[in-house]
């Protein structure tokens, strides 16, 4: 956690000092910036400073406290302590909107009370100062300060294909497709505002964009196809592919295998009305192959329809944005980190830790398992990121509400649910997995059109003995086989 | 009506026969005895022929033979979910399905692509370029990989055992080359319209076709629903240019030594023209082809080249002096009656009305014997009386226009049922056909 700083604004010496001494114990991560004995000097620190915390006296030689919360522009998260002899101040100071209000004489205890709430509120504002946040005022900073918009640049080595460079300069390659969340983030929060540039298609498992696109039979998924046009000769209305018409020895000709007449020029006794497939692998042939898009960085190999398809956009800083470069307004981005709780594999890692520990000192068999949703892969293609998400949340609610409370879920990635079953056989454990999926499958097929959901589980006691990753592997390997064998 | 009956009295049955000569003398026989005739033959069959049937039946399915389904088509998206339906619950399910797209201008090949990507369709072929019926039907076959090809039209669907029914003469006698499937009309509630054709489809195409499948002069198998032998239709390289595609490929089949069956068991289900108006501009189309295909590119049947074949002569020789000549002489027949009875022409009117009605419900009886849904088709019997203008004078008369346009006009080469370039190709070719016979002869 960073520093919090604390200036002091009071004339009296001697209480300048009692203060100091106060704000230094009473939070280590208070950081003292200085002690200013007029406002004047007040106002000069403040704007020289980043303050968090101001502990204000309402009595100063050249101006009152409340003067000068008039002259300087406190930011949102800025908490202000007024201390004063004057009672009658506290209506006014509330109005001002001040964090406490200190009536000396006070007591130590109730001065590291006033502390605590202002770094608790503090904290709140600042909670979400995830990377996310702290990236995007980066760019608008630079954006502001510089007068560019934040323009997205073609790039080959970008993962996206395309690079912010105001942006993407604090991501690194695995993280580079944050870049557009981060952004359209900021545009629903009114920070920018985008215009349209361009699509791209990334890869729906690794967010790559330079993929490698071709045609693959709906069959065997090979691409080792053959195109043909079919030919249609008009007199006698045979229709088949060029190679029914033409001879091996002679590739100028065609004749009809029909009529063995001779075709003569296309659009006066044949013509090309469509073309045809043919998969050099299985034979079969067709007229609308699947086109798939290779993933040269993680290797998936997608149907194009299951890429993911974003919008790019080149960004202006609104009103708000610059205010925010300009540290007048502490950027809050939402929308981040939603299923950080819910697709956490560190988390049932850790519980898997402590059951095993747990293990170690009692005799009882607990059990790890795990339910894997194979096409909903597929029903994630139509709904889209925000329907993901929904959809995510959903499942995971239900199943909490179907498990007992010693019991815990979380989600492994987006298709995989982990389930720790603590003092519990496999048998009981299968049992509840059962109704559990019996439930999802229910839902999915309610929500979405009859869709079938398809599911695998894998289940195993906890062994004392084994790592908490050991675990992790065992249950996910069991799914590859199960695709391998199908 | 004391004088009608009177009338009649007096003229006893040499007046009678005198004013009815063209029925008793052409219709009558055609169609009414011909009909109990069946009638009689299909019960001895069905007597003695069950246990071949079952024979049958199990050996197909013992054998299993991968059917393609094939459903050429143009702006026929909106049919397709409904025929997919119709397959998915059939008896037998070893089959493959292949839509063919012809050059559509709506939706249809969004829709098709969508149900090839839900695995509803095996293989969806669409042509950006249109190229008539033949050659989509002809794109499908090339990609087809069953034993037997089976040819469905997209705005109709299957019964359940629709499939079952239509594969099982194929086992009964290995000489079967195609089997045409009976046609029913989906909406014969809708109108007055599709009421008639309802009544008329039962008549001509059930019973009729059953009467021509058994005396083995079966010219049509039906391509809303028809399945042939996958090597027969290898042989021929598929259809040729339409209209009329279906009587055409049937008649080659036959040519190439096959028998023709039409199985009434096999339904499927088929919207008709709701109105008189559409009605009229398909029957103009389908009348047609019987001059282009049986009297111009057929003409080999009638001479006594090494490919002649009774039975085909036979098959040939029916349609054209039943639809071609006598649609001609009945206007003789008119102008006899018109001439020589103009003073009782209100009592022949009558007794006409009468007859005629008197032999649509006994052909219709042959219908209700025939039906396992007789029932159902007991409440058309009051359109009768209607039927005998339909058939009579409406679609008569349509026939008439569309034989003096295609004799004189040549204009199915016109029609706009195929695109331009494949007309133009299809009048040239027999253009040059004609040249070189008469060279030679």
């Amino acid at each position: 956690m960073k520093k919090i700083n604390c200036l002091i604004v009071e004339d009296d010496s001697a209480f300048q000092k009692v203060a100091s001494l106060m704000v230094e114990k009473a939070d280590r991560r208070l950081n003292p910036i200085g002690v200013a004995s007029t406002g004047k000097e007040a106002r000069e620190m403040f704007n020289r400073y980043e303050i968090d915390i101001i502990f204000l006296d309402l009595h100063m030689p050249d101006m009152t406290g409340f003067e000068l919360l008039d002259e300087i522009e406190l930011k949102e998260d800025t908490q202000v302590i007024l201390m004063t002899g004057d009672e009658d101040a506290a209506i006014k100071a509330f109005e001002y909107g001040v964090t406490d209000y200190l009536l000396k004489p006070f007591s130590g205890i109730r001065f590291r009370k006033a502390i605590s709430r202002a770094i608790e509120s503090i904290k709140k504002e600042t909670q979400s100062g995830s990377t996310e946040n702290i990236f995007l005022r980066k760019a608008l900073q630079l954006s502001h300060t510089r007068n560019k918009e934040i323009t997205p640049i073609p790039s080959r080595s970008s993962k996206l294909g395309y690079t912010y460079p105001l942006l993407s300069i604090n991501l690194d390659y695995e993280n580079e497709h944050t870049a557009l969340d981060i952004l359209e983030s900021a545009d629903r929060e009114g920070l920018v505002t985008g215009e349209f540039v361009d699509y791209i298609y990334s890869c729906n498992n690794c967010y790559n964009s330079l993929l490698h696109f071709r045609e693959s039979c709906p069959k065997c998924q090979s691409t080792y196809l053959e195109i043909e046009e079919l030919v249609h000769h008009f007199p006698c209305a045979y229709v088949g592919p060029v190679s029914d018409f033409t001879k091996e020895d002679s590739n100028e000709i065609m004749e009809c295998p029909k009529c063995k007449r001779i075709l003569k020029h296309i659009g006066v006794n044949f013509d090309k009305p469509s073309v045809m497939y043919s998969c050099k692998k299985c034979d079969h042939e067709f007229q609308d192959p699947h086109i798939k898009a290779k993933c040269h960085d993680c290797g998936a190999d997608t149907r194009v329809e299951r890429l993911v398809k974003r919008q790019l956009k080149k960004y202006k800083l609104t009103k708000l944005g610059r205010d925010a470069a300009a540290g007048k307004y502490s950027i809050n981005l939402k929308g981040f980190d939603e299923l950080n709780d819910i697709i956490n594999k560190d988390y049932f890692l850790r519980l898997l830790k402590n059951e095993i520990g747990r293990k170690k000192v009692a005799n009882f068999d607990s059990t790890v398992a795990a339910l894997q949703f194979a096409n909903l892969i597929d029903l994630y293609q139509g709904i889209g990121e925000r329907g993901q998400k929904e959809l995510i949340i959903e499942l995971f609610e239900l199943v909490n509400q179907e498990l007992q409370s010693s019991d815990a879920v979380i989600f492994g990635d987006r298709i995989t649910m982990l389930f720790l079953f603590t003092e519990q056989e496999v048998e009981d454990a299968q049992k509840m997995l059962n109704s559990i999926s019996e439930r999802i499958i229910e839902l999915i097929k309610d929500n979405f059109d009859g869709f079938e959901l398809t599911t695998e589980e894998a289940l195993m006691l906890i062994e004392e003995q084994k790592t908490p990753s050991f675990h992790l592997k065992q249950l996910m390997n069991s799914f590859e086989q199960v695709q391998q064998n199908g | 009506m004391v004088d009608f009956v009177t009338y009649w009295t007096q003229e006893g049955f040499l007046g009678f026969f005198r004013v009815f000569w063209f029925y008793i003398i052409f219709e009558f026989p055609r169609y009414i005895l011909m009909d109990y005739a069946l009638l009689i033959v299909y019960w001895v069959k069905s007597r003695f022929g069950e246990k071949d049937y079952q024979t049958a039946r199990e050996d197909f399915f013992s054998s299993k033979p991968f059917l393609s389904i094939i459903v050429p088509g143009k702006n026929e998206g909106k049919n397709y979910y409904r025929l997919i339906e119709s397959l998915e619950i059939q008896t037998y399910q070893n089959f493959e399905v292949i839509v063919v797209d012809d050059g559509s201008d709506d939706d249809s090949h969004i829709i098709a692509r969508g149900l090839e990507r839900q695995g509803k369709i095996d293989l969806f072929i669409s042509h950006k370029e249109r190229g008539g019926k033949a050659s989509a039907a002809n794109t499908a076959l090339r990609y087809a990989r069953g034993e037997f090809i089976v040819h469905i039209d997209a705005d109709s669907s299957l019964k359940h055992d629709a499939l079952e029914e239509i594969m099982i003469p194929f086992y009964m006698d290995s000489k079967i080359g195609a089997v045409g499937g009976n046609l029913e009309v989906r909406n014969p509630d809708h109108s007055l319209c599709t009421t008639f054709q309802k009544i008329e489809y039962n008549i001509f195409i059930m019973v009729g076709r059953m009467v021509m499948s058994s005396l083995d002069i079966l010219r049509i198998i039906s391509g809303a629903f028809g399945a042939f032998r996958r090597d027969a239709l290898d042989k021929l390289h598929g259809w040729d240019i339409g209209p009329g595609l279906d009587g055409d490929i049937t008649l080659k089949i036959r040519k190439m030594g096959y028998k023709v069956q039409f199985e009434p068991k096999a339904t499927i289900y088929t919207s008709v023209p709701d109105n008189f108006v559409k009605l009229a501009k398909q029957r103009l189309r389908w009348s047609r082809s019987l001059i282009r295909f049986r009297l111009r590119k057929h003409n080999n049947l009638f001479m006594p080249f090494s490919t002649f074949d009774l039975g085909n002569f036979i098959s040939v020789a029916e349609n054209i002096f039943f639809n071609f000549i006598l649609n001609f002489f009945w206007y003789l027949y008119m102008i006899d009656i018109i001439v020589n009875f103009t003073q009782e022409i209100l009592y022949i009117l009558i007794a006409g009305v009468l007859l005629y009605s008197t032999s649509k419900l006994l052909q219709y009886i042959v219908v209700l014997i025939l039906s396992r849904d007789w029932k159902q088709k007991l409440k058309y019997i009051m359109y009768l009386p209607g039927m005998v203008f339909y058939t009579g004078y409406y679609i008569r008369f349509i026939r008439t226009a569309a034989y003096i346009k295609e004799l004189f006009f040549k204009s199915s080469f016109e029609d706009d049922w195929n695109p331009k370039k494949t007309s133009i190709q299809g009048k040239k070719l027999e253009e040059n056909i004609e040249k070189f016979f008469n060279k030679t002869g």
